[in-house]
C-alpha cells in the first residue's frame, strides 16, 4: 500500500508540488486563495501552457521550435492586416478611425489559425526536406516573424473593439475563466491523441530512436512535420486568447514566451532528447509555473529576484528529474 | 588523429567565397560600402558579438550550447563596473574578466559535473545572472568615461588600426591554435562526436567541458568591455538577445548543434559576413524590422547551400 | 556704470523669474496654438506627406493643452531637494507644490493605504527617478505603503501585474505605461473594481482612467523645432532618433516638432526608431552618417538617443561637418544631467526638459481620489498637466518670446553625475 502510495507521488510528483505552493500561498498571504486572485492565476496559465503544449510535440520528436513567440501574435496580425487591405481594395470598412478594428472575428480566428497551422508546415519542411537544424529554422523563422509583425503593421496597435473578442477576454463559465476552458480542452484532447491513437505511437517510436523508426519504414518526415504543425496551431490559439485579453494586436507583444514556454514544458519533465514527456507533464509543469508566479506576485516580490528564482528553480527541478531518471523508477 | 578538422576547412572555402561575393554584391550597391569610416563601423560592429562567437564556437564543438552569453557580458562587466570609482582601470578590467570567467566555469561545473543538459542550465543561468547583475547594481548603469584604459579598449589605436580590432585578431589567433592544434582542442572535437570513445581518450570530457565554458565566459567579458568602452557606458541591460544571433553566426560559421563541427576560422568569416549584411541593409536604407525579414531568409538560404552544396545526408 | 548696469541686471533677473513663470507656461500654449496645422497646411509639401503617414495628428488632437490645476503658478527655483529612495541620487524635483498635500498622514489616519506602482525599466535613468519621486511621496505619508513593480518592457505583464493589484485590492495604482493600446483593457478592470488609477507621463487608451498625469511633450517637440528655425535659416538635412511607433512619447514630440518646422525648406534624410536605447540610437546614427554626408540636424526625441546619436558624431568625426563646414545641430529632450553637460560643453545645441520627476504628483493625485471616494475632499482633475518648461542652450537667447535657461541656472537635472 505504502510503495503504491510512494510510486503515485513520485510519478505525480508535480502535482504535490502544485498543491504544496498553493497552500503556502493560502496562509501567507490573505489575498491567495480569493477568487480573483485564483481567476487570474488560472487565466495566466493558459496561454504560455498552451505555448508549452505545442512545443512539447516537438520535443517529443527531439526538435525544438523556437517560433512559437513570435508566431502567437503573428496570426492576429497578419489577420487584421490582411483585412484592412483587402478593405482598401475592395472598399469596405475595416478600420475606424486609424487603428480600431470592427469587422468580423470570425475572419481573424479563421486565418490565425490556418496561419499557426502553415508556419508549422513551413518549419517542419525545413526541417526535414531542407535538412536545416531545428534550432536555426526555427530561429530564422521566429526572427522573420518578428519583422513581419512590426512590417504589417507599420508599428502602430490595433484596437480589437469586437464584442466577441471581448466576451473570449472576459467571459467566465463556471467562474473559470473562458482562456483556461479551451487550454484544459486542448489539453485532455490531446493526451488523448498521444495516448490512443497512431499518432501518439508514432511520435513516441520517433522521439525514441529515430533510425530505428525510419528502419522500421514509419514515414518518419510526416510525423515530425506534423508535430512542428501541432505546435502552430497551439501557438495560433494562444494567439487568439492573448489578444482577447489585452483587445489589442500589437508587434512588440509576446517577447521572449518562447523561452518560457520550453521552461514551462521541460520543468514538467518533457525530455529535450526526444522520447520521454506528454502533455499531462507539459500541463503539470505549467501549472506549478503559474502558481509560483502568483505566489510571488502576492509576495510582491520585486521582478529581479523573482527571475532569478525561476532560474534556479529551471534548474533544480530537471537536476531532480535526471537524478530520478538514473534511478530509474522505484 | 581527427580529420573532420580537415572536412571543416573545405567548407570554410565556401564560405570565403561566399564572403567576396556578398563584398563585390555590396560595392555595386552601395559605393559607399568602400569607403574606410565605414570598414571600419563594420569591424567595430562586429567585433563585439564575433569575440563571444568564438567561445560559443568552441561551447558548440564540444555539443553543448550557451544561452547565458549575454548575461554574463553584462554581469561581468557591471561587476567590475562597481569599481569605477577606484580610478584605476586594471582593476576594473581585471575584475570584468574574472568575473565572467567565474559565470562561465559554473555553468561548466553544471553541464559536466552535475549533468544539466545545457540548455537548460544556460537557460536557467541566463536569467540567474543577469537578475543578479540588476539587484547588485540597483538597475543603475555605471560610467568608466575616467578609466582611460578602459576607454582604450574601443576607442584606442595602434597604429591605424582600431584596438577592438587588434583584441578581436589576437584572440582568433588563440582560439584557432588552441582549437586546431592542441591536445585539448583536438579533445574538443572528440567529445562532440563521440563522447564514449573520448572516453578512453587521455583528457577527460567534464575537463573539456569546463575549460570551454570557462573560456567563453571570459569572451563574453571581453565582449562585453569593448561595448561598454564604446558607449562610454557600462549598462546593466546590455547583451539582450545576443545569444541567438551568435549561436546563428556559429552555426554559419559550420558548427553543428549536435557537436563534432566548426572551426575558429569558419566563425571568424561567417561573423564578417553577418557584419556585411547587416551594413549593406542599414546603407540600403532598409528598416531595422524589414533587415529581420531579410537576415532571416539569407542566413536559410545560407544553410540550405551549405547542405545541399556539400552534398551531406544530415538529418535535420 | 558696469556697477549700474549690474545692478539692473540682477534686478531683471529677480523679477523676470515672476514674469516668466506665469508668462512661460502660457506663452508655450499660445505657441502650440499658432503652430498647430493639418498635414494639408503644410508649405512643405514632403513633410507634409511625412506628417500623414505617421498619423500624428490623432495624437496631438487628443493631447490637452489647457492651464495648471488649481491657478499653479510655476517659477525656476521651486520645489523639494532630497535623494532618491531607490536610486541614491540626489534629486531637486520642481512640482512638489504641485496640487499639494501635507506631509504626514493623510486621509484617515487609522487606515493604512495601498498604492500599487507599475512601471518598466528601472535601469533607464529617466525611469528610476519617476518611481524615486513617487517612493519619496509615498515615504512622506507614514500611513501609506507603496509596491513598486517592474513589467520590464512585457504590456502583457504589466497587465497581469495590474491585476495582481486588483486581486489584492489595493487602495490606488499609480502607472506608467509604455503603450496606450494594451493598457486599456487593464486600467478599465481595475477602475470597475473600484480602484483609481493615475497614469503618468504616457498615457493609456482608458477613458475610465482617474487621472493622467502628462508632461509636456508638445512643448519638448515645439521648441527644438522652434529652436532649429531660429539657428538655421529654414534649411537643413534632418536625421530623426525617435521613440517606439505607437507611443504617445514619439507620436507627441515628433509631430510637434513636424508642425513647427513644416513651412520651411527641410528634408528628412532619415526618420529611425531607435527605442531609448543609448547603444540603438548609436549603430542607427552611425549608419546614417555613413549613408548621408551632409547631414545637418539630428533630432532625438529622448536623453538616451540623444547620448548615443552624439557618442556616433564623435566616433566618426562628423561635428562640425554639416553643409558649409559648420556644427551640425544636435536637439534633445530629457534634461539629464548628461545632457545638459553636453549643453555645456558645446556638443548639444539645445535640450528641452521632460521631466521624470513626476512621480510625487501622481502619488498625491491618487491619495486624493482615494480621498473623494471616502468623502474627505474634492476629486483631482482628470488631466493633470504639469507646467511647460523653457528650453536650455549654452547662452541665453530669446527664440519666439521663450528665454532660454542656462545648463547653470538649471538645478532639476535628473540621473547620475556627468563629468
Amino acid at each position: 500500500m505504502v510503495k503504491k502510495f510512494r510510486i503515485f507521488f513520485l510519478n505525480h510528483f508535480l502535482l504535490f508540488v502544485f498543491f504544496t505552493i498553493c497552500i503556502i500561498g493560502t496562509f501567507t498571504s490573505e489575498y491567495f486563495f480569493t477568487i480573483t486572485n485564483l481567476q487570474n492565476m488560472i487565466r495566466n496559465m493558459a496561454v504560455p501552457g498552451l505555448l508549452a503544449l505545442g512545443v512539447s510535440f516537438v520535443f517529443l520528436v527531439s526538435r525544438i521550435d523556437l517560433s512559437v513567440g513570435s508566431l502567437t501574435i503573428f496570426g492576429p496580425i497578419l489577420a487584421v492586416s490582411s483585412l484592412a487591405f483587402l478593405g482598401d481594395i475592395f472598399d469596405f470598412k475595416v478600420l475606424v478611425r486609424g487603428n480600431q478594428y470592427a469587422n468580423s472575428a470570425l475572419y481573424i480566428v479563421i486565418v490565425s489559425l490556418i496561419t499557426g497551422v502553415v508556419v508549422g508546415l513551413l518549419n517542419g519542411i525545413g526541417v526535414m526536406y531542407g535538412k536545416i537544424t531545428s534550432f536555426i529554422m526555427t530561429l530564422a523563422m521566429m526572427k522573420a516573424l518578428w519583422g513581419l509583425n512590426y512590417v504589417l503593421t507599420h508599428g502602430h496597435a490595433f484596437y480589437l473593439q469586437i464584442p466577441t473578442f471581448t466576451w473570449m477576454g472576459t467571459l467566465n463559465i463556471f467562474y473559470v475563466p473562458f482562456s483556461t476552458w479551451v487550454y484544459v480542452l486542448l489539453t485532455i484532447i490531446a493526451s488523448f491523441i498521444m495516448k490512443y491513437t497512431l499518432v501518439g505511437k508514432r511520435i513516441y517510436s520517433i522521439g525514441g530512436d529515430e533510425k530505428t523508426a525510419r528502419l522500421a519504414g514509419i514515414n518518419v518526415n510526416f510525423w515530425i512535420i506534423f508535430a512542428f504543425t501541432l505546435s502552430g496551431f497551439c501557438a495560433s490559439v494562444a494567439g487568439l486568447l492573448f489578444s482577447s485579453r489585452l483587445q489589442t494586436v500589437d508587434a512588440p507583444l509576446a517577447v521572449g514566451f518562447e523561452l518560457t514556454a520550453i521552461a514551462f514544458a521541460v520543468v514538467g519533465g518533457v525530455s529535450l532528447t526526444g522520447g520521454r514527456g506528454s502533455p499531462y507533464r507539459a500541463f503539470l509543469g505549467t501549472i506549478v509555473m503559474g502558481a509560483l508566479f502568483s505566489l510571488f506576485s502576492m509576495w510582491g516580490l520585486n521582478t529581479w529576484h523573482r527571475n532569478i528564482v525561476v532560474g534556479i528553480i529551471i534548474i533544480l527541478v530537471v537536476m531532480l528529474d535526471q537524478r530520478k531518471n538514473r534511478l530509474g523508477r522505484i | 588523429m581527427n580529420y573532420k578538422n580537415l572536412i571543416a576547412f573545405g567548407s570554410n572555402t565556401n564560405l570565403l567565397i561566399l564572403f567576396f561575393i556578398l563584398c563585390a554584391c555590396a560595392v555595386f550597391i552601395s559605393p559607399a560600402f568602400l569607403d574606410f569610416d565605414n570598414i571600419q563601423n563594420i569591424i567595430r560592429t562586429v567585433m563585439v558579438l564575433g569575440i563571444i562567437a568564438f567561445g560559443m564556437t568552441m561551447v558548440m564543438i564540444l555539443g553543448e550550447i550557451d544561452l547565458s552569453v549575454g548575461s554574463i557580458a553584462a554581469f561581468s562587466c557591471a561587476f567590475g563596473g562597481i569599481f569605477v570609482d577606484s580610478n584605476s582601470s586594471f582593476l576594473v578590467i581585471i575584475l570584468t574578466l574574472l568575473a565572467g570567467a567565474f559565470c562561465g566555469f559554473i555553468n561548466g561545473i553544471g553541464v559536466a559535473v552535475v549533468k544539466v543538459p545545457s540548455l537548460i542550465m544556460t537557460l536557467g543561468t541566463m536569467a540567474i545572472i543577469r537578475n543578479a547583475g540588476y539587484i547588485m547594481t540597483n538597475g543603475q548603469a555605471a560610467y568608466p568615461t575616467k578609466l582611460d584604459y578602459y576607454m582604450l579598449a574601443a576607442k584606442g589605436y595602434l597604429g591605424i588600426i582600431p584596438i577592438p580590432v587588434i583584441i578581436f585578431i589576437i584572440l582568433s589567433f588563440f582560439c584557432a591554435i588552441i582549437v586546431r592544434f592542441t591536445t585539448l582542442g583536438k579533445s574538443f572535437y572528440a567529445v562532440g562526436s563521440n563522447p564514449i570513445a573520448s572516453l578512453l581518450s587521455g583528457i577527460s570530457n567534464n575537463f573539456a567541458k569546463i575549460i570551454a565554458f570557462t573560456v567563453c565566459g571570459l569572451c563574453c567579458s571581453i565582449a562585453g568591455l569593448i561595448q561598454s568602452a564604446r558607449l562610454g557606458q557600462i549598462d546593466p541591460h546590455m547583451g539582450i538577445g545576443w545569444e541567438l544571433t551568435v549561436i546563428a553566426i556559429a552555426v554559419l560559421g559550420g558548427a553543428s548543434l549536435y557537436g563534432g563541427k566548426g572551426s575558429i576560422e569558419g566563425t571568424i568569416i561567417a561573423t564578417l559576413i553577418i557584419g556585411v549584411i547587416n551594413n549593406l541593409l542599414n546603407l540600403m536604407g532598409m528598416s531595422n524590422h524589414s533587415q529581420e525579414v531579410v537576415i532571416a531568409i539569407i542566413i536559410i538560404s545560407m544553410v540550405l547551400l551549405h547542405n545541399f552544396g556539400n552534398k551531406k545526408n544530415k538529418n535535420g | 556704470m558696469k556697477k549700474v548696469l549690474g545692478i539692473i541686471f540682477s534686478f531683471t533677473l529677480l523679477f523676470s523669474g515672476n514674469l516668466y513663470a506665469q508668462d512661460i507656461h502660457t506663452h508655450i500654449n499660445d505657441l502650440i496654438s499658432e503652430n498647430q496645422k493639418g498635414w494639408k497646411d503644410f508649405d512643405n509639401k514632403d513633410l507634409g506627406k511625412f506628417f500623414k503617414k505617421d498619423g500624428f495628428r490623432d495624437y496631438l488632437d487628443a493631447y490637452p493643452v489647457t492651464s495648471l490645476t488649481g491657478g499653479f503658478e510655476w517659477k525656476p527655483g521651486m520645489g523639494r531637494e532630497f535623494t532618491g529612495p531607490l536610486s541614491g541620487l540626489p534629486i531637486k524635483a520642481p512640482f512638489s507644490d504641485y496640487i499639494p498635500l501635507p506631509d504626514g498622514e493623510v486621509l484617515d489616519p487609522d487606515k493604512t493605504y495601498r498604492i500599487g506602482f507599475v512601471y518598466h525599466w528601472g535601469f533607464h535613468p529617466w525611469l528610476i527617478s519617476l518611481a524615486d519621486t513617487a517612493v519619496y511621496e509615498a515615504s512622506l505619508h507614514p500611513n501609506v505603503e507603496i509596491e513598486v513593480l517592474d513589467a520590464e518592457g512585457d504590456d502583457n505583464k504589466m497587465g497581469q501585474m495590474i491585476d495582481d493589484f486588483i486581486a489584492k485590492k489595493m487602495d490606488a495604482i499609480v502607472m506608467w505605461p509604455a503603450r496606450e493600446a494594451p493598457m486599456g483593457p487593464p486600467v478599465e478592470r481595475a477602475e470597475a473594481a473600484g480602484i483609481p488609477v493615475v497614469s503618468l507621463d504616457r498615457r493609456a487608451a482608458a477613458p475610465n482612467i482617474s487621472s493622467e498625469v502628462l508632461g509636456n511633450f508638445y512643448a519638448n517637440g515645439l521648441q527644438q523645432g522652434l529652436y532649429l528655425n531660429h539657428v538655421a535659416n529654414g534649411e537643413g538635412n534632418i536625421v530623426m532618433n525617435r521613440k517606439p511607433l505607437g507611443s504617445t512619447a514619439d507620436a507627441m514630440r515628433s509631430g510637434a516638432f513636424m508642425e513647427a518646422i513644416g513651412n520651411y525648406n527641410y528634408v528628412i534624410s532619415e526618420s529611425m526608431h531607435t527605442n531609448s536605447s543609448r547603444k540603438a540610437a548609436f549603430e542607427a546614427t552611425q549608419d546614417a552618417l555613413q549613408a548621408h554626408d551632409d547631414v545637418s540636424v539630428i533630432f532625438n526625441t529622448g536623453g538616451e538617443e540623444a547620448l548615443g546619436a552624439l557618442d556616433a558624431v564623435l566616433e566618426a568625426n562628423r561635428l562640425n561637418t554639416a553643409p558649409g563646414g559648420g556644427k551640425i545641430v544636435i536637439l534633445v529632450n530629457d534634461d539629464s544631467k548628461e545632457t545638459v553637460n553636453e549643453v555645456r560643453k558645446g556638443n548639444m545645441d539645445v535640450v528641452v526638459p521632460y521631466t521624470p520627476l513626476l512621480g510625487g504628483i501622481g502619488v498625491r493625485a491618487a491619495l486624493l481620489h482615494i480621498g473623494a471616494k471616502e468623502g474627505l475632499n474634492e476629486k483631482p482633475p482628470k488631466q493633470i498637466v504639469t507646467p511647460n518648461l523653457p528650453m536650455i542652450t549654452k547662452t541665453k537667447m530669446t527664440i519666439n518670446g521663450i528665454t532660454t535657461i542656462t545648463p547653470d541656472e538649471w538645478p532639476y537635472a535628473y540621473g547620475p553625475e556627468a563629468e
